[in-house]
């Protein structure tokens, strides 16, 4: 869990500086768009590369709808789940 | 006796691949093929035919019957084509390069017999026990039995399709049309429609077909110095090995005096570069289709990547951006899936096409089309923006399923010295963003070390995470 979340900890922080985001201090409860200003894009490749860097992808099946992540923490509890 | 018989099945065609042969007997020093570099001249082409010739005639092969082939490209592989076709045979090759389920293409192709060469050499002959009536094979069972081909192409489920095709209407096509004659590579084998279109082109207006035991890089420009070769008909994925490679520079390529290119959409990168490398040498794009057999083109200039498609015979539309084709050449139609034609005859290419003063350029299949959350992307394009950042020496553009985009677009690429992979993707997507909208940035830059294309030089776009696309019509331009 808690590598799982360094990991997405960081891969937020990386796509943000590659898009030119600037983050507040990241924490569990900050909405991924509101806050955090993502688009649908940098949501997409965020993903994308947490399943290259954790080899799970928790949205493949269709079970759990990506609507349902709305904060960091959402996002941390899907791969969770997943692992 | 067979001669007998086929001089019966007059028509033109049967009269017509004869006189081909009758004529090559006088020729004692004209080079007809160099295979395993070893030359053979028409004279001696000619009397492998006959020994083949003799050789059905003693296993009581009759015409109509379903023969397949297999082995290493050979002399014996050759005349053993011509000998069956003479013969009215019905033929289905298997060369060692193709990656089709042998026995599963048997019994789709609905094969009587099976001759196979082994490493030596020496033919084994067997009844293969799937030979049946067929709709289209009866089609060419006819009261006047004609000699048919069949091909497989990969169908869009993954199973391959068998396609039918009047043997008489490839030798036709390749009669009427430019009647040069090249010393050609033949790089494509015969049991694509491509490799069959050069091969028997170079045949039957006399040049020399030269063949490679393998589609390397460095074989193919020595044989092309070897051989003096003038037409190497192949593929942008393997023009783009060449350049990558640089081995143009070690070999005397001078004899080359035209490339053709077909199979998939160029890069205009590659065409650059490669005009630079070889400005001698002239560059023709092709178009074809197993279904739909070899168009003539027509290019707009040496650098543009627009043509003219289409001519005596064959008649083409643009349907929605989509280029359909309608000709006489076509196959007869699928042993194993629904006819692809439509009930007025035309074949919907799958390919999206740009037209510009009555040219088109081929922007690549549809099926092969991004969707980025609505957006249409064109892996090519992508390609195309890539290949100019350095250190990269080839790439391959895909979509992967994105379940908030629906797909995303994702690149794979070959470097030409070691690099940090982190690195690499940083000046992969800056180049990117400075070139392109930001849908069409690949969302992920992976590094490969090994090949990304098929065993015929064609990139393979495995759609990492999606579903088959719907089906295309047809499987691929070709040579």
């Amino acid at each position: 869990m808690a590598d799982h979340r360094d990991v997405i900890y960081d891969t937020l922080k990386r796509v943000a500086e590659d898009e030119h985001l600037e983050l507040p201090p990241l924490s569990d409860d900050k909405s991924l768009v509101d806050e955090l200003g993502f688009r649908s894009l940098h949501i997409a490749r965020i993903l994308a590369i947490l399943e290259i860097e954790l080899d799970v992808d928790p949205f493949a099946s269709g079970e759990l709808p990506i609507t349902n992540v709305r904060t960091v923490g959402d996002l941390c509890n899907a791969y969770a789940g997943a692992g | 006796m067979h001669f007998d018989w086929f001089e019966f099945n007059v028509g033109g065609f049967f009269v017509s691949f004869s006189h081909f042969v009758q004529q090559w007997r006088g020729r004692q020093d004209d080079l007809a093929v160099v295979c395993d570099d070893k030359t053979f001249s028409y004279a001696e082409l000619a009397e492998t035919v006959d020994s083949w010739s003799a050789y059905l005639q003693q296993k009581g092969l009759q015409p109509g019957d379903c023969v397949a082939m297999a082995g290493t490209i050979s002399i014996d592989m050759i005349a053993l084509v011509i000998a069956l076709v003479q013969h009215a045979c019905i033929v289905v090759p298997f060369l060692s390069a193709n990656d089709v389920d042998r026995g599963e293409a048997l019994e789709a192709a609905c094969v009587d017999y099976l001759i196979e060469f082994d490493a030596a050499g020496e033919a084994q002959f067997s009844a293969c026990g799937h030979g049946r009536a067929h709709p289209l094979l009866d089609q060419l069972r006819g009261d006047v039995p004609e000699a048919g081909l069949i091909l497989f192409t990969s169908g869009s489920t993954g199973k391959n399709k068998a396609s039918v095709h009047r043997f008489s209407r490839l030798i036709s096509n390749v009669t009427r049309k430019d009647r040069r004659s090249f010393r050609a590579l033949i790089f494509l084998m015969f049991d694509h429609i491509g490799g069959m279109n050069t091969l028997l082109h170079t045949l039957c207006h006399g040049g020399t077909a030269v063949f490679v035991p393998d589609r390397s890089v460095d074989t193919v420009c020595r044989a092309i110095e070897q051989h003096k070769v003038e037409l190497l008909p192949t593929t942008p994925t393997f023009l783009n090995m060449v350049l990558i490679s640089e081995l143009y520079r070690q070999y005397d390529l001078s004899s080359l005096r035209m490339v053709t290119y077909g199979t998939e959409p160029m890069l205009p990168a590659t065409l650059s570069a490669l005009n630079i490398a070889l400005p001698n040498v002239r560059c023709k794009q092709t178009y074809g289709l197993t279904e739909a057999g070899i168009l003539p083109t027509q290019s707009e200039g040496q650098g543009s990547l627009f043509m003219k498609v289409g001519g005596e015979n064959y008649e083409t539309k643009v349907v929605d951006g989509i280029l359909h084709i309608r000709s006489d050449s076509a196959m007869l139609g699928y042993l194993n899936a629904p006819s692809p034609f439509c009930e007025e005859g035309w074949l919907n290419t799958g390919d999206r096409v740009e037209m510009r003063d009555g040219f088109m350029r081929i922007l690549g299949r549809d099926s092969e089309i991004i969707n980025v959350g609505g957006e249409k992307v064109y892996p090519t394009e992508i390609e195309n923006i890539i290949l100019g950042v350095s250190n990269i020496g080839d790439v391959v553009v895909s979509g992967k399923k994105s379940a908030v985009t629906g797909q995303l677009v994702i690149a794979t690429v070959l470097l030409k010295s070691p690099e940090e992979a982190a690195a690499v993707e940083r000046r992969v997507r800056r180049h990117c963003q400075q070139h392109l909208p930001a849908f069409k940035v690949p969302a992920a830059i992976k590094v490969t070390y090994e090949t990304m294309h098929s065993s015929r030089f064609k990139k393979m776009r495995k759609r990492s995470g999606t579903a088959a696309a719907a089906a295309p019509a047809a499987e691929a331009n070709v040579a």
